[in-house]
């Protein structure tokens, strides 16, 4: 199955890549990263031209999310209506997804990507506005697309490897982050300490 | 030092914890990226599938596609990209046998980059 995916990635480049980033952003079970990396190998060896290439997975995963968002607003508007508005514990989890739910989009798109289509829903449930959705989602999908091609273009020639590699770094990543987090929470609980002395 | 290293472990025990461990998987992932990178180096060469196109096939194996197309005596059309399998199916062989064909070339250049 993946042999005969992977032999249309030569031919039908950018659509294939495309419709796969579209399909994946919409939760169905497409190998979009592998597609990446193996188009990023054929870039490297000069069958698919850079930018095409980069800008046809991108415009899929965009499409993808922005198809999710939708979604998420016309059903939060059908389940509300239904609900009658008074749950206290939604409207709070809305209220913050609302208000600082671009850095979960941002995050979704490519270090827990797994995670992607399901924030979209919800960004479109909870009202997170439409511009700052749509900026997150972008810059979140182009760091995506640009680590799985660029890792393809780097390291092609072997898909296993580039692929092991592209596990390892979202985990270095992700590792890195929430240590970066508590030390930061660390540093502010010792200072708290530290004003409360003096 | 080590005297307020241990106060703040004594002190925020989780917290000092929670730091160290995702450090230390942070760390194991860095060397284990670095590790595979340096492995690739050595060692880049990909088993030839079908998928495979010249182009892919000849940086994977450090010789340059133009020499490999030649040597199996295969035209590059321009533009149009051809998987081993579609060159396989116009010469109406096997792609098994392309594979060995291919396989073989490789290791002529190589031996003649010596």
């Amino acid at each position: 199955m993946t042999d005969w995916l992977l032999g249309l990635v030569p031919q039908y480049g950018v659509w294939l890549l495309m419709v796969g980033t579209f399909l994946s952003c919409l939760a169905l079970p497409i190998p979009a990263s592998v597609l990446m990396l193996a188009a990023g190998g054929f870039v490297a060896a000069g069958d698919l031209a850079l930018m095409p290439t980069f800008g046809g997975a991108l415009a899929g995963a965009v499409a993808g999310d922005q198809l999710g968002y939708l979604g998420g607003r016309r059903g939060a508007h059908l389940a509300l209506a239904r609900a009658g508005r008074s749950n206290a514990t939604l409207d709070r989890a809305t209220a913050l997804l609302a208000r600082r739910g671009g850095l979960a989009v941002f995050f979704s798109r490519w270090l827990v990507s797994a995670l992607g289509p399901y924030v979209n829903l919800a960004a479109g449930a909870a009202g997170l506005g439409w511009p700052a959705f749509t900026l997150w989602a972008v810059l979140g999908e182009a760091v995506w697309v640009g680590l799985y091609t660029g890792l393809g273009y780097g390291f092609g020639g072997n898909l296993q490897a580039a692929s092991d590699m592209a596990v390892d770094l979202l985990g270095f990543a992700a590792a890195a982050a929430v240590a970066a987090g508590l030390g930061w929470w660390l540093l502010a609980v010792l200072r708290s300490e530290n004003g409360g002395r003096d | 030092m080590i005297q307020t290293l241990r106060s703040i472990w004594h002190r925020h025990p989780w917290l000092a914890l929670g730091f160290s461990l995702a450090s230390l998987l942070a760390l194991v992932f860095l060397g284990r990226f670095l590790w595979s990178v340096g492995y690739w180096m050595a060692h880049h060469e990909e088993p030839l599938r079908p998928w495979m196109t010249i182009g892919y096939v000849g940086r994977s194996w450090d010789v340059p596609p133009q020499d490999l197309a030649a040597m199996i005596g295969f035209d590059r059309p321009e533009g149009k990209p051809m998987t081993l399998t579609d060159i396989a199916r116009e010469r109406g062989i096997a792609v098994a046998d392309l594979i060995a064909e291919i396989e073989t070339a490789i290791a002529t250049a190589r031996a003649a980059q010596k």
